[in-house]
C-alpha cells in the first residue's frame, strides 16, 4: 500500500518538530575518592574485582597519593542560577571505572525554566549501588539522619550547549582525607558497594541503610548494619556486614542465631566458637572476600587479619579443632565457589572438588524453613546452623552431591560440625 | 520473600519484648583483629592485644595531615616533622604489651600548632612454617591538635568538624541539608566520555515556569 506523500510529510513533520525545540545535554566529569583501605587487593594483585587504590595521582594543588573511582555511587545534576533557586536535573549512576557522561532533555522540561542554556555540576550522594536498578546503601548519621551530598557547585560548568562538549574541567575529588568523617564513609560507601556488585540481583529491592561512624561494626537487620569508626579503612568490615544482612534477607529473618559466647563477647577469626558462630561470621567472612576477589580467578588470594583464605591445610592441626574455627568456615566457602581446586591436605581427607556460582550458594540459606527446631533458620542450639544443615537442607539442589560434601565438609574439616 | 511478612503490627510487643531478651547471641558483628590496638582516646600511649608472636610484628606511625596540611604520599618530611617513625613495642610487668606514640619524640622541637591526623600501624610478617598464615597490617588513626606546643588528642568527630566543617544547601525536596565542598583537582588524562544510566529524572521535582527566561 502507497502511503501519500503530504501525508508521509505531515508525519516527518510531527516527528523532527519536539527534536528541534527540545535538545539534549551531555556533561561529563570524573570522580575520584582518596583510597586508603588495607584489606583490600590492589591492581596489581591477581582476581582483584575491582580494586581498591585504583590509581596513584600526582596532584599539583591537592595531596598525592592513591585515589579510586566511587563505582556505583549516585551522582545528583543539577543547573546552577545566581539569582533563583537551583534546578535539580537528575540523578546518574557511576558504572564506569573512569569518567562518564550524563544526557538530558534540556528545552521544555520542567527544570528548564527558559534558560536557554543550563549550567551543570555535580552533587555526589552518600548512596551507592551495585546496579543502576538494584538496592542501595544509603549511609546515615548516628542520628540516623541520611548525609548529605558533596558539591562543586563552584566550579559548574557554565552554558552547556547542544553539540557542545560539556566537559567537567579537573578530576571532581570526593575526598582528599580519608582519615576524616566523610573520607571514612566515602570507602566504607565504595567497601558496601564492592558487594552490592556481587549480590544485587538476589538481595531485596529495599534501602539498606548503612550507620557511620558507629563504635563497632555489626548488621541488626535485613536493612540495617553499622560500620565502626575505626574501620572505614577496612573493605571487608562492610562487605562482612552486608553477609549477615543477605542472610538475613534469605532466611527473611531479621536477626541469626548465632552464638558466640563460647570465648565471652566478640569473636575472632581463629578461636574456637560455637558452630553456630563461626558458620554465621564464616559466611559473612566469605561474603567479604567473593566481594573483592573473583573465586574463578586462581590466583585470587583473599586474607584477612593473617588469616590465608587460599591455603588448602586447615588451620588446626587436629581435624576436629577446626569445626568451630571462623576462618575455616570462610574457606570452606571459598572452596566451593573458587576454580582452584586443591588436593586434600592433612588432616583433612579430602579434596576440593566443586566450582560453585557465587550467587547460587547464597541462595542456598534460602532454603531453610523458619523455626527453632533442628535445620530450621533459627534453631536454638549453639550449635544449631551449621554447615551440616546447609548442606542437607539444600542437598537436593546440588548437581553432584558428593563433590559438594567433600569440597564443603571433609576438605575443610567441617564434617565434624554436629550433624544435627 | 516478602520482606514484610514478620512484621505484623501484633507481634510489634513481642520483637521488642524479645529484642531486650535475646540482644547478644543475635548480633552479627565484625572479627577482632589478631593485633588488636587499644585506645584510651586521651593519651598517646596505646595497648597493643597481640595472638601473633610479639617478634612477629612491627609499629609504625605515619602522619597523614601534619599541622593543618595534608601530607603526600611518599613524603618523608613536612615542617620539620618526620612523616614516618618507628615505634618500640615495649612489655609491662604483667607482661602487655604497649606502644609510646608521643606527636614529637623527647628532646625534639615542639611540633608547629594546627591539626594532626596519624595512623599507627601494626604489621605483622608470618614466621617460617607458621599455618594459614597471611601478612597483614591492623590500623589505628589518632587526631590531635596542638596549641602553644601542647598535644591534645581529638575525636574524628571533632577533627573532622575542624577540618572539613559541612555548610548547607537546598536538595531537590527544598529543604536543607548539610554538604561538603568537593574538591577540584588538576587533570593528567584525557576524560573518558562514555553514557552513564539515569537513575532519575528531576521533572517531578521543579515546577515550569518561565522564572530565568533569558539567562
Amino acid at each position: 500500500m502507497k502511503t501519500p506523500l503530504c501525508l508521509t510529510a505531515a508525519l516527518a513533520v510531527s516527528l523532527l518538530a519536539p527534536a528541534a525545540s527540545a535538545a539534549t545535554r551531555t556533561y561529563c566529569f570524573e570522580l575520584l575518592l582518596k583510597d586508603e583501605r588495607i584489606d583490600c587487593p590492589t591492581p596489581s594483585d591477581p582476581g582483584a574485582k575491582r580494586a581498591c587504590h585504583q590509581e596513584f595521582h600526582n596532584f599539583t594543588t591537592q595531596p598525592d597519593g592513591d585515589y579510586t573511582h566511587p563505582v556505583g555511587a549516585l551522582v545528583e545534576i543539577w543547573d546552577k542560577d545566581d539569582t533563583s533557586d537551583d534546578e535539580y536535573i537528575g540523578t546518574w549512576i557511576l558504572v564506569n571505572p573512569t569518567g562518564g557522561c550524563a544526557t538530558f532533555e534540556w528545552e521544555g522540561e520542567s527544570y528548564f525554566k527558559g534558560e536557554t542554556h543550563p549550567d551543570p555540576y555535580v552533587v555526589w550522594k552518600s548512596e551507592v549501588r551495585g546496579t543502576a536498578g538494584g538496592p542501595k546503601v544509603v549511609a546515615r548519621d548516628l542520628a540516623n539522619n541520611r548525609y548529605g551530598g558533596v558539591t562543586w557547585r563552584p566550579n559548574a560548568v557554565t552554558n552547556c550547549q547542544n553539540g557542545a562538549a560539556c566537559n567537567q574541567p579537573g578530576y571532581l575529588l570526593v575526598t582528599t582525607d580519608s582519615t576524616t568523617e566523610r573520607g571514612g564513609r566515602a570507602m566504607s560507601l565504595d567497601s558496601s558497594q564492592h558487594m552490592l556488585q556481587a549480590y544485587s540481583s538476589i538481595l531485596e529491592a529495599e534501602d539498606i541503610d548503612m550507620v557511620w561512624p558507629e563504635s563497632g561494626s555489626a548488621a541488626f537487620n535485613q536493612n540495617k548494619y553499622q560500620v565502626s569508626g575505626t574501620r572505614g579503612d577496612q573493605a571487608q568490615s562492610a562487605a562482612h556486614e552486608l553477609g549477615h544482612v543477605l542472610q538475613m534477607q534469605q532466611f527473611d529473618e531479621d536477626d541469626l542465631s548465632s552464638d558466640c559466647s563460647l570465648n565471652g563477647s566478640g569473636h575472632s577469626l581463629e578461636l574456637t566458637e560455637y558452630e553456630s558462630c563461626a558458620t554465621a561470621e564464616g559466611w559473612a567472612g566469605y561474603v567479604a572476600i567473593a566481594s573483592l576477589w573473583d573465586p574463578e580467578n586462581p590466583g585470587s588470594a583473599p586474607s584477612r587479619f593473617g588469616s590465608d583464605f587460599v591455603e588448602a591445610e586447615p588451620i588446626a592441626p587436629v581435624c576436629t579443632d577446626n569445626k568451630g574455627l571462623e576462618a575455616q568456615v570462610v574457606k570452606a566457602f571459598w572452596d566451593l565457589d573458587d576454580s582452584d581446586n586443591e588436593l586434600a591436605e592433612a588432616p583433612a581427607g579430602q579434596d576440593d572438588q566443586k566450582n560453585s556460582t557465587t550467587l547460587d550458594i547464597a541462595l542456598r540459606w534460602g532454603v531453610f524453613p523458619d523455626g527453632t527446631a533442628n535445620r530450621e533458620d533459627r534453631e536454638s542450639d549453639p550449635d544449631g546452623v551449621n554447615l551440616w544443615d546447609y548442606h542437607i537442607n539444600s542437598q537436593s539442589w546440588w548437581a553432584n552431591l558428593d563433590e559438594t560434601r567433600q569440597t564443603l565438609l571433609g576438605h575443610n574439616c567441617m564434617g565434624t560440625q554436629d550433624t544435627n | 520473600m516478602s520482606l514484610n511478612r514478620k512484621r505484623v503490627p501484633g507481634a510489634l510487643l513481642w520483637a521488642v519484648t524479645l529484642a531486650f531478651l535475646v540482644p547478644k547471641l543475635a548480633l552479627a558483628t565484625d572479627p577482632t583483629s589478631l593485633a588488636e590496638i587499644i585506645d584510651d582516646g586521651s593519651t598517646f600511649r596505646f595497648g597493643l592485644a597481640l595472638r601473633v608472636a610479639p617478634n612477629t610484628v612491627t609499629v609504625t606511625t605515619v602522619y597523614n595531615r601534619i599541622a593543618g596540611a595534608l601530607v603526600d604520599a611518599g613524603a618523608s618530611m613536612v615542617q620539620g616533622v618526620p612523616v614516618v617513625s618507628q615505634l618500640a613495642v615495649q612489655t609491662d610487668a604483667q607482661g602487655r604489651f604497649w606502644v609510646d606514640a608521643p606527636p614529637r619524640p623527647e628532646g625534639q622541637p615542639p611540633l608547629p600548632d594546627g591539626v594532626y591526623s596519624r595512623w599507627l600501624e601494626v604489621s605483622h610478617v608470618p614466621g617460617p612454617g607458621a599455618r594459614s598464615r597471611a601478612p597483614f597490617r591492623e590500623r589505628r588513626t589518632l587526631y590531635f591538635r596542638v596549641v602553644n606546643g601542647v598535644a591534645q588528642r581529638l575525636t574524628l568527630a571533632a577533627y573532622s568538624a575542624q577540618v572539613d566543617p559541612a555548610s548547607q544547601r537546598k536538595n531537590k525536596l527544598g529543604s536543607l541539608e548539610p554538604a561538603h565542598p568537593g574538591v577540584l583537582a588538576a587533570r593528567q588524562s584525557v576524560l573518558q566520555t562514555n553514557p552513564l544510566p539515569l537513575v532519575e529524572s528531576g521533572t517531578a521535582y521543579s515546577t515550569p515556569d518561565n522564572s530565568e527566561q533569558g539567562q
